[in-house]
């Protein structure tokens, strides 16, 4: 017994070199419960890393919509022939003002509808048509109150060059070679080369040079601004064809509303979930510049006083109604950021 | 039995000494500190990386607001000197210019920014016609209104308005460049920031 008992002994003495049993189990029991709370606390880490994720794939977003917008808007107006220098260019920007307050935005599901956001109008120059001087057949001028009018080439280019220029559907801008008057129409048909000239059929305008809607998807011309406009265009006027981009907020999936870009009939996705997009516009009065002005009325759709425009546009994250965040904005579950530019569009001279 | 005797705390085997357990502990909250010191600077640098972008947006909107007057507007003049402005201080300056009506010009304005009150507010603060503080606040609410409201004082702040300061400084044929370009410098620094952050932007014209 001794002996066992010194053998006992012996093994635990010789077991506490390193540890016993108990130790063992008592060491792997705080090491659990450590070791848990340890992944618990990185655990709770994960969604918040999640959410910064988001936030900077948001911030990112917000970012590149804006740069995309400043390029876009500081070129307005660009884009015309060398040679023709317009002075006072009519018209860089349209702004389409949203009337507020419509009823556009649910703020229980959190949806919105197109008439929540603003739409904005980038106005250059097709740089590949060569500009061309309006000429009736047997006149000098021509009159956009008819439905075809007469267009002669510039230049070394040919009749049949600039007729080629020409297809349904494009847009056009005839303005005054002192840039006073301008109109706008869309094409019916493509260029035909007839009598030594190139015939356009086109929409015809009012004759106070205001058009349809559906013939000035621009907003170009308005009644409010009817001293801009004209309808008789002589031969040493400009036809000019326009490329234009456009800005608008596709709300068609109302629960995830998308910044679109479109140019030349292509539409590209800016941003996805952009929850708010207001243009506004500060014109120049003569003698100080008013505060931006998200209502066209309020300087009565007159594009050429146009100085510079303030973009508002809002972005959300994913909702995520399982995270108790709520945003202080309109209580969705989801991160929001708001980005306020001002763009300045500088190759405008802007009757300065 | 000499081993035994060797071993004298023989009875504490079956646990940990006193000693041990704090080292343990010790080590334990050294470690966990570290870590949670990590994930704090973790957040700290996104705040500031958040703000930061802030700053460069709201820098290269000065930019631009200054790059919208004429070249001899008394806002964008450098009339006597080679500068106006300064980063270092808020300055407003008297300024006649290229013939036109003397005209007070601040060289620093500030931007409130919160998302309170179910609005996206932002406030910049200006001058108005008879060179007094004029805040101008623009509300951007979910259901797409907007309104531009100007006031003396500034509208009540909510809990997470802040507040950036610009400051700009215009020089005038700066060294280096040919002779009539102006360089446009515009500093933004936060007030009232967990984290101290600044951005500073150049632009030619």
């Amino acid at each position: 017994m001794k002996n066992r008992s010194g053998k006992e002994r012996s093994t635990s003495h010789s077991s506490a070199a390193g540890f016993s049993l108990v130790e063992l189990l008592v060491a792997m029991a705080i090491f659990l419960i450590i070791g848990g709370a340890a992944v618990t606390l990185v655990q709770r880490h994960v969604p918040i890393f999640t959410a910064q994720q988001n936030q900077t794939a948001l911030n990112l977003a917000m970012r590149n919509a804006v740069a995309q917008m400043q390029i876009d808007v500081v070129n307005a107006g660009t884009g015309y022939y060398q040679g023709v220098n317009i002075p006072s260019w009519p018209i860089g920007i349209t702004v389409v003002n949203s009337a507020p307050g419509t009823g556009c935005y649910d703020s229980v599901a959190k949806t919105y509808s197109s008439t929540c956001f603003d739409t904005l109008n980038v106005i250059s120059v097709d740089q590949n048509t060569p500009p061309s001087n309006p000429s009736d057949l047997g006149a000098n001028c021509v009159s956009t109150t008819s439905s075809s009018l007469f267009i002669t080439p510039v230049g070394t280019t040919t009749l049949a060059q600039l007729a080629a220029d020409f297809h349904t559907g494009d847009q056009l801008l005839l303005v005054k070679s002192d840039g006073s008057q301008m109109t706008t129409t869309i094409l019916t048909g493509d260029g035909l080369v007839t009598g030594g000239k190139v015939k356009l059929l086109h929409n015809p305008t009012a004759v106070d040079g205001t058009n349809t809607s559906s013939a000035d998807p621009l907003a170009l011309s308005n009644s409010a601004d009817s001293n801009k406009l004209g309808v008789q265009f002589c031969n040493t006027d400009w036809v000019l064809k326009l490329a234009p981009i456009t800005y608008q907020v596709d709300a068609s999936d109302p629960t995830n509303p998308k910044l679109t870009r479109t140019q030349g009939g292509q539409t590209n996705v800016i941003s996805e979930q952009i929850i708010g997009f207001k243009v506004g516009a500060a014109v120049w009065n003569g003698t100080t510049d008013d505060t931006y002005s998200f209502d066209a009325n309020t300087y009565l759709h007159d594009w050429s006083l146009i100085r510079s425009v303030r973009i508002s546009l809002i972005g959300r994250t994913q909702t995520d109604v399982a995270n108790n965040f709520r945003n202080s904005f309109d209580g969705g579950a989801y991160k929001i950021e708001s980005v306020s530019v001002v763009i300045n569009p500088r190759n405008l001279s802007m009757n300065d | 039995m000499e081993l035994s005797k060797l071993r004298p705390n023989h009875g504490s085997q079956r646990g940990l000494a006193l000693i041990e357990t704090m080292i343990a502990i010790t080590i334990l909250a050294v470690g966990l500190l570290g870590a949670a010191a990590l994930l704090a600077q973790l957040g700290g640098n996104s705040t500031m990386s958040r703000y930061m972008s802030d700053e460069a947006l709201l820098a290269s909107e000065k930019l631009d607001d200054l790059n919208r007057y004429p070249y001899n507007d008394p806002a964008i003049a450098v009339p006597s000197g080679t500068t106006a402005g300064s980063l270092t201080t808020d300055t407003t300056d008297t300024v006649t210019a290229n013939g036109l009506p003397p005209e007070v010009v601040d060289y620093f304005d500030q931007v409130r920014i919160s998302s309170g009150n179910g609005n996206m507010v932002e406030t910049v603060l200006g001058k108005d016609a008879g060179g007094n503080a004029q805040y101008t606040t623009t509300a951007h609410a979910p259901d797409g209104t907007i309104s531009v409201t100007k006031s003396a004082t500034p509208p009540a702040a909510s809990s997470d308005t802040i507040t950036f300061s610009r400051r700009w400084v215009i020089e005038q044929s700066p060294a280096g460049m040919p002779a009539g370009v102006r360089r446009f410098t515009v500093l933004v620094s936060l007030q009232s920031a967990p984290v101290p952050t600044t951005f500073q932007a150049s632009m030619l014209r």
